[in-house]
């Protein structure tokens, strides 16, 4: 009797090219679901996200303030980030909203903190996630209705507005100024003041985003967002609540993005409305396409390259030689320059790697894995 | 306050800034209708034609219809480079992906600007005195308001008649509609892509112009380019008479919005002439449902 007939399953012929084709899929192509769920999938990946953890960890330590301060800076932007690309790359919603939502964010904490100036943050920080997820709900609106570039106009229409009203409120509060926000701390435990502290702080909430992404996507509801980004009317067929599903989308990011508004209401100290301008949607849609759409990590190093590239042309303008030609007017036209470059950059990426960094990262890792049947075209 | 409300002032500064609105829809509406894309660079291509006139006026001190013909032939070849070398590379990716290449050929195009003519405020040079003329109602007319409105509804109607009865006109349409059968009928249609983003950098150019006219030519002339979406939107991104429509909409609304709220109102304003009417009609005044296949 075959094993066929006593219900095991038949013994894989062994092919000579068995090994490849094992590696081929494990490119790619998950066998089990074991391996498509697990967070951490061959021992190369848990090597390097050690290496990882211990290099951002010690970095205040290794490469000096400078760095730190602008880590600091990636670490604050990642949430937003992170949050944007669950909405834009996974659920398939376009967005220009994102300095809206920090502003919602950052306006929450000036109030909270102006009214009740003894309020802990860590009531703060969730009460601004909360609001903004509140106007996201109602953002979500002509998600229901129009799709694609109509969503995108949509969502450039309510920035406009938000920020419009954020600056009747401020008008009206507190004037020109802005509105000042006390230290974070815990009485009789700690207060976050020094650059070191924000670094640490900030990356906790980098890291949460993180996990929250990565674990988003093996459930129910992320399943469901990709279900409406590659199909709607798929989507509802087999199931998927597409309203639900849009709504869902809007009203999480939302959150994180508000919460995210009030770390950068504490981080910068000073609030005022013109800090939540069109550019710095764009930035956090730029980080999104650079990184990839979809990938966690790709957003993580998407941010790091958008934030960290104009610290870094400064860093080569400041301690490029004197005698090197053009350094004058490389160093006077500097702020421009960065811009220019930062615009070439999200040109480049979008006629060149359209998926991003992480598919610039995982032709590097195809083409390891492939050797020596590495071709170009082996991890597209 | 209704009593003393200048009904002659508000609809002639109404008329007056619907014509550069008109302006502004045509340059995102040319070539949305030809390529499905949202130039969202409009803004920076309308602070570059009036910048080009700059230096064509003062620093080569050119006569002034060779100035502005030499800056509006620049920013037509410009435009039509832009849609050569950037957009058409990216021909059958998602839209939302050419948009994203437009933001970052506007941030570009912004830097560059900053580089070349620096920080500080430009004053175009005036052919003839500008004047203003006190109509009945209480309304003020200046010559560059009234130049604005005769140049927009002469472009219109000169891309009115242009897509209804050339034979350009025509085969543009075509290969807007279905750009494989229209190459399969002998329409080259690349040419003819280049050719609307071209004219739509004439629009822009004009928008520009007036703009500098009326105000002082700055960085700050780019961020005007956004409000283009609202008549452009109320013309469904496809008619030119709904455009048309939407700039004279979008200026009364908006007028009489900033008397109300204030100056700083205006985008929100803008903002919320185009969230009425996306959720109202998103396919335009004139528009039709567009079948939607799976």
């Amino acid at each position: 009797m075959s094993d066929i007939a006593m219900g095991r399953p038949a013994e894989p012929v062994q092919s000579p090219l068995e090994g490849i084709w094992r590696r081929m899929a494990g490119s790619r192509l998950k066998t089990s679901y074991s391996t498509e769920l697990a967070l951490f999938r061959s021992w190369p990946q848990r090597v390097a996200i050690v290496a990882g953890v211990i290099f951002v960890l010690t970095l205040p330590q290794t490469l000096g303030p400078y760095a730190t301060g602008v880590a600091t800076i990636i670490a604050l932007t990642i949430p937003g980030a992170i949050a944007l690309n669950l909405l834009q790359g996974v659920a398939g919603q376009v967005s220009a909203g994102n300095a809206a939502f920090l502003g919602i964010g950052a306006v929450v904490t000036a109030f909270l903190t102006g009214r009740y100036p003894s309020i802990n943050f860590l009531i703060v920080l969730p009460l601004a996630g909360l609001v903004a997820a509140a106007v996201g709900a109602i953002v979500a609106l002509p998600a229901l209705r129009v799709r694609g570039l109509y969503l995108l106009i949509s969502t450039l229409a309510l920035h406009q507005i938000i920020v419009y009203l954020i600056l009747v409120y401020q008008e009206q509060s507190v004037g020109p100024a802005g509105w000042f926000i006390p230290v974070p701390s815990i009485p009789g435990l700690f207060s976050i003041e020094k650059p070191i502290q924000w670094y640490y702080f900030l990356l906790v909430f980098a890291a949460i985003s993180m996990l929250l992404m990565s674990n988003i996507l093996r459930t129910r509801i992320g399943r469901a967002w990709i279900a409406i980004r590659d199909g709607d009317i798929a989507a509802e067929i087999i199931g998927v609540n597409v309203m639900m599903g849009k709504v869902q989308a809007f009203v999480l990011t939302s959150f994180v993005i508000g919460v995210q508004g009030a770390l950068f209401a504490y981080y910068v100290q000073v609030i005022q409305h013109t800090l939540f301008t069109f550019d710095i949607a764009i930035v956090y849609i730029s980080i999104v396409i650079i990184g990839g759409m979809g990938s966690t990590f790709g957003t993580v190093l998407g941010a790091a390259l958008v934030v960290g590239l104009p610290y870094l042309l400064q860093q080569i303008a400041v301690n490029a030689p004197s005698d090197f030609p053009l350094a004058n007017l490389f160093l006077l036209h500097i702020f421009d320059l960065q811009i220019v470059v930062y615009g070439l950059m999200i040109m480049g990426f979008l006629l060149f790697a359209p998926y991003g960094l992480v598919q610039l990262w995982r032709r590097v890792i195809g083409f390891f894995r492939m050797w020596p049947f590495s071709t170009d075209r082996t991890s597209r | 306050m209704i009593g003393s409300f200048p009904v002659g002032d508000v609809v002639v500064s109404s008329i007056v800034l619907g014509g550069a609105y008109i302006l502004l829809g045509l340059s995102w509406v040319v070539i949305f209708r030809a390529t499905r894309v949202l130039n969202v660079a409009v803004g920076q291509f309308m602070a570059l034609g009036a910048y080009m006139s700059f230096t064509f006026l003062v620093t080569f001190k050119l006569p002034f219809p060779i100035a502005i013909f030499l800056a509006l032939a620049s920013i037509a070849l410009f435009a039509g480079l832009t849609f050569h070398f950037f957009v058409r590379p990216l021909h059958g990716q998602p839209h939302f992906v050419v948009v994203v290449l437009t933001i970052g050929w506007s941030i570009v195009i912004g830097g560059a600007i900053s580089i070349i003519w620096g920080p500080d405020l430009h004053v175009l040079p005036q052919p003839v005195p500008d004047t203003v003329y006190l109509l009945p109602l209480g309304a003020r007319l200046s010559t560059y308001g009234a130049a604005t409105v005769v140049v927009a509804v002469l472009t219109a109607t000169a891309l009115v008649l242009f897509f209804r009865f050339s034979r350009l006109g025509i085969r543009m349409r075509a290969a807007a509609e279905l750009p494989v059968l229209a190459s399969q009928s002998g329409v080259n249609i690349t040419v003819l892509f280049f050719i609307a983003w071209a004219l739509a950098g004439i629009c822009t150019t004009f928008a520009g112009i007036f703009f500098g006219y009326t105000n002082v030519v700055s960085p700050a002339v780019a961020a005007i380019g956004l409000r283009g979406l609202t008549p452009a939107l109320i013309g469904g991104f496809e008619s030119l008479p709904g455009t048309i429509l939407g700039a004279f909409i979008l200026a009364f609304v908006e007028v009489i919005g900033v008397r109300i709220l204030g100056g700083a109102a205006e985008d929100a304003i803008v903002a919320a002439v185009l969230l009425v009417f996306l959720m109202i009609r998103p396919t335009g005044v004139f528009g039709q449902a567009e079948v939607r296949r799976v």
